[in-house]
């Protein structure tokens, strides 16, 4: 499964060059402070410690701040977490879980962010992850039980906008 | 240091009794490069192991006490097996009588034995470096656990941690500073499984001296000195040692503690059952003296049996000075093809010097996808075996890293005797590919 142009170019521009050895980008920082939630979220197949952590600050129904920490190793899963970190920031708790993750229809806002080209479906798979991550940290920030997470397809070479053949 | 022609001879006869350093997948032959982890096994334990199960493949017990439970032809020949792997790791270690070795799972198990069985009470303190590898933290701050609930006080400081050098080095005056008249326990790995460092002996010495003058005791974890190092208790002035001897040619699931007669046999048990006891009642329990009283249960016999022909092997056959002068060889040439590569998006741990690094050397990058790159690229070419992942220092990964966001994005190499410097040149080529072009590697994550 080859890393689409979307995911690379989203990684390289505005992830990979902003981190070094003494920096890094405040999205993959963690908090001074105790969450007030946290949930993880095993998005990446093969390596059994790939776990994706999300936490969160909130105050009551509104989440104020997010964060996410992994040992991520595929840069589709750093770019799904880091754009789901920015959308989840200053929304509240009823809007984040009424999405459906498994409705790729719902991912539009995130495939919005990535930018193109195309819809890929590497990005489809880490987007469905992160999306249920950071539900199960809202759950937890609320007092609520975290869910299972649902099977996710497996990624595919398929682009989900039929309308780009590059 | 040997020529490298010389070091290369060497290499092909120190290989030659690997039977897994002889396979071949895609034309190719393993490099192995996770020996910090765990070592392979020559013939001769693979041996010594299979000799158990077709020749006496029964049970033992009842030998500490001078008991025993079975006189038979099988029992017999298991017993002297079993006598002989005691008294190889009593050797080895210099213990006083080979009743101070105790058999263990692992180093883990060992600790977890030391940790479990001392009579702390509340106020006495527990004092390990900030890099101490999980079984040698986890035990204590179990422990450090027990003592809150016993005092009724949830914030009550049990364990407390001394800082390493900026390197990562050890740092002998703030080891000794942090020692106080409430230290109890001094519990210290001896080599570090991340990025190789040790504690010179001399510190050791000092450390111990210190410890014992305010009535502590000096807990060594030595799963990563014991097999690359002479590691003798009674000069080091040590209480209590424990290793893995699956990570010096050993079978798998093997280790022992060493602990100093009075104090190992003051422990508290801490698995009990079968063989552990002189003898029960209904409603009460005697337990044998020490190392029974540790050992439940039916053992690893296999385990036991290859014990001796693996100690034997790493210790008389091959040599530390053999396994000394190969590694610093070895991580030397890893460490002048990986250091120049150093940039803003991968960089070394540890000190520069290969000399304090024993055998291992470990990358680290802000990307995972990097790291993950070379494990990935480096097996599909070349069958290079690495570890990737916080290596069981995740409290001092993240106290040091997580700001960076580097703290899990972590490979580490680590070479034993056998490998070659064609291996580490094979690995270097890969690495610096990647480092040098990363976002060209990162398809196929």
């Amino acid at each position: 499964m080859a890393v689409s142009r979307a995911v690379r170019r989203y990684y390289a521009e505005r992830i990979f060059a902003h981190m070094g050895r003494d920096r890094a980008l405040p999205n993959f920082t963690p908090f001074d402070v105790a969450p007030t939630g946290h949930a993880a979220v095993e998005g990446c197949r093969g390596g059994g410690k790939n776990i994706t952590e999300f936490s969160l600050l909130g105050e009551g129904e509104r989440i104020t701040d997010a964060r996410v920490s992994c040992g991520l190793c595929n840069p589709a899963m750093y770019v799904a977490a880091d754009i789901l970190v920015d959308w989840v920031r200053d929304k509240g708790c009823e809007e984040i879980l009424a999405l459906d993750a498994m409705d790729v229809a719902a991912l539009a806002p995130f495939f919005a962010v990535l930018g193109g080209p195309g819809r890929p479906d590497d990005a489809r798979e880490k987007f469905q992850y992160a999306l249920l991550g950071v539900q199960n940290a809202v759950r937890d920030h609320r007092g609520e039980a975290t869910l299972p997470l649902p099977q996710i397809d497996e990624p595919t070479d398929k682009d989900w906008d039929e309308d780009d053949d590059e | 240091m040997p020529a490298y022609s010389d070091l290369h001879a060497d290499a092909l006869a120190l290989r030659a009794p690997f039977p897994a350093l002889h396979r071949s997948r895609g034309g190719k032959p393993p490099i192995y490069f996770n020996n910090t982890c765990m070592t392979l096994r020559p013939q001769v334990v693979i041996d010594a192991i299979r000799r158990y199960y077709e020749e006496f493949p029964t049970c033992g017990g009842g030998r500490t006490d001078g008991t025993t439970r079975l006189h038979n032809w099988f029992q017999d020949e298991l017993r002297e097996h079993e006598a002989r792997a005691r008294e190889a790791a009593a050797t080895l270690v210099n213990a006083a009588s080979p009743d101070e070795i105790v058999w263990t799972r692992n180093a883990s198990e060992a600790l977890n034995i030391v940790a479990h069985g001392l009579a702390l009470e509340p106020g006495d303190e527990i004092l390990g470096s900030e890099r101490e590898h999980n079984s040698n933290l986890v035990p204590w701050l179990e422990a450090e656990r027990r003592l809150r609930e016993r005092a009724g006080d949830p914030d009550l400081v049990v364990r407390r941690f001394f800082e390493l050098r900026e390197d990562g080095g050890f740092d002998l005056e703030k080891a000794l500073a942090a020692i106080t008249p409430r230290t109890k326990v001094l519990a210290l790995g001896h080599a570090s499984n991340l990025d190789g460092t040790v504690v010179p002996d001399d510190a050791i010495r000092t450390l111990a001296k210190r410890v014992h003058e305010v009535g502590g005791i000096f807990v060594l974890d030595g799963a990563q000195s014991v097999p690359h190092r002479r590691v003798d208790v009674q000069d080091l002035g040590v209480d209590f040692l424990a290793w893995s001897i699956h990570k010096m040619c050993g079978p798998t699931g093997m280790g022992a503690l060493w602990g100093r007669y009075d104090l190992l046999d003051a422990l508290d048990p801490f698995v009990v059952g079968g063989d552990t006891i002189a003898d029960t009642w209904q409603d009460r329990v005697e337990y044998k003296h020490a190392p029974g009283r540790f050992e439940a249960g039916l053992q690893d016999y296999a385990g036991i049996v290859g014990t001796a022909p693996a100690i034997e092997f790493v210790r008389d056959t091959v040599g530390y000075d053999v396994i000394h002068e190969r590694e610093l060889a070895l991580n030397t040439r890893l460490t002048e093809r990986l250091a120049p590569l150093q940039c803003d998006h991968f960089w070394l741990l540890g000190p520069e010097d290969p000399a304090e690094r024993g055998g291992v050397i470990t990358m680290a990058s802000h990307s995972g996808a990097l790291i993950n790159a070379i494990e990935r690229v480096g097996d599909e070419e070349a069958n290079v075996m690495v570890r990737r992942g916080m290596f069981c220092v995740n409290a001092y990964l993240h106290r040091r890293f997580d700001r960076t966001d580097s703290a899990k994005n972590n490979l580490r190499a680590s070479v034993y005797f056998y490998n070659t410097l064609d291996e580490c040149d094979v690995f270097a080529d890969i690495v610096e590919r990647i480092v040098k072009n990363p976002l060209d590697f990162m398809d196929d994550a």
